[in-house]
């Protein structure tokens, strides 16, 4: 009895000790913290791409074939989407170029540094306090966000396009790529690694 | 009971010291585990969401379990490393790979069923701090784990642990 009475005394000092060492580090730590209060997962909304604009950006494009008219139907998770062809010609576009059509990488920083969308700027949706400014800097000034995360089953480029709406961001402005990084180096398009911001 | 117990002590009496060598394995196992889990927060948040165990709203569950778990690993561990509060350690940790190892299994299996991937090929990543993991592999690890637990729970050897060398140092 008095080791079973002993092994529960343990196992709540255990319990109690982790719990305030827990919260006072993650109150202290800068990356990485965790804000108790977040909802980091919101419903994603579907079905409503309610905006005026086409669903293609208005950009010229140059693409003789529509792959998405082979693709078997996409997911509506409430925004415009751009294929791969499409987020090519904006990037090509001198305006990407002076960020009025802005790459927004929505992944952490290990794979932004790693490797990301030359000229893209990174806003992490779980992170989204340290990258605000910067973002919004950008973001009030573009005409065209392109938001775009791994590519396949990532969700965090449609967190990051319900952030910027939810920030003030005309929804007409923002367009999910999401065939992602995957599909940009799978085609071997320009990237950049580190920090370019 | 009372034979596994028995064989337990003659564990314990052997001249190796197997319960340090289990403290230390376990021990170090969940540090490592627990140490790369705060390190990588966010992406631990994001592994226990795919559990779909919690609610993701209100968040302050969700939330909690990914700040606290990972310092519980790893006070645990300690214990064990040190010797110090040995059977509250083990059992927590024992409590941990009885609710994670079933919910792993039917992670898989829902992969299994959604897609057909052969059980035995089924990797991803578990939030178990190592990275992607054959599933099948990580369940035999895990049961592993689970008797070690056991073994320190029950081993009543406190040969090496913190309290036993300043004992020996105060005499």
């Amino acid at each position: 009895m008095h080791v079973v009475i002993r092994t529960i005394a343990e196992f709540i000092s255990i319990s109690i000790l982790a719990l305030i060492l827990a919260f006072a580090a993650n109150a202290v730590r800068t990356k990485g913290s965790i804000d108790l209060y977040k909802v980091y997962f919101p419903p994603i909304r579907s079905g409503e791409t309610a905006v005026e604009e086409p669903t293609r950006p208005s950009v010229p494009i140059s693409v003789k074939e529509d792959p998405s008219e082979k693709d078997p139907p996409k997911k509506d998770f409430g925004f415009q989407t751009v294929t791969l062809e499409q987020a090519v010609e904006i990037h090509n576009d001198p305006m990407a170029e002076i960020k009025v059509y802005l790459f927004v990488d929505a992944r952490d920083d290990k794979h932004y540094e790693a490797g990301h969308i030359s000229g893209a700027i990174q806003a992490d949706h779980y992170q989204l306090d340290l990258y605000l400014d910067n973002l919004m800097q950008y973001a009030e000034a573009a005409e065209k966000i392109i938001v775009y995360c791994n590519g396949g089953n990532c969700e965090d480029s449609i967190y990051m396009c319900q952030d910027l709406e939810g920030m003030g961001i005309a929804k007409k402005k923002i367009y999910l790529f999401d065939g992602g990084w995957e599909a940009w180096t799978k085609n071997n398009m320009p990237i950049e690694t580190g920090r370019s911001e | 009971m009372s034979d596994s117990k028995s064989n337990f002590r003659r564990l314990d009496e052997f001249e190796i010291p197997f319960p340090f060598i289990v403290r230390l394995f376990l021990g170090g196992h969940f540090v490592y585990m627990g140490v790369n889990k705060i390190i990588g927060s966010i992406e631990f948040l994001k592994q226990i969401n795919l559990y779909e165990m919690l609610p993701s709203d209100p968040p302050h569950f969700l939330n909690a379990t990914a700040i606290v778990l990972p310092w519980m690993e790893v006070l645990c561990g300690m214990a064990l490393i040190l010797g110090v509060w040995i059977r509250g350690g083990a059992t927590q940790i024992a409590i941990l790979l009885c609710v994670f190892t079933p919910a792993i299994f039917l992670r898989a299996l829902a992969i299994h069923n959604a897609d057909g991937t052969p059980f035995l090929d089924i990797e991803f990543d578990c939030g178990c701090g190592g990275g992607p993991v054959i599933i099948w592999k990580k369940l035999l690890s895990n049961t592993g784990l689970f008797l070690l637990a056991w073994f320190a729970l029950f081993s009543q050897s406190r040969r090496l642990t913190v309290a036993k060398l300043l004992q020996d140092r105060a005499k």
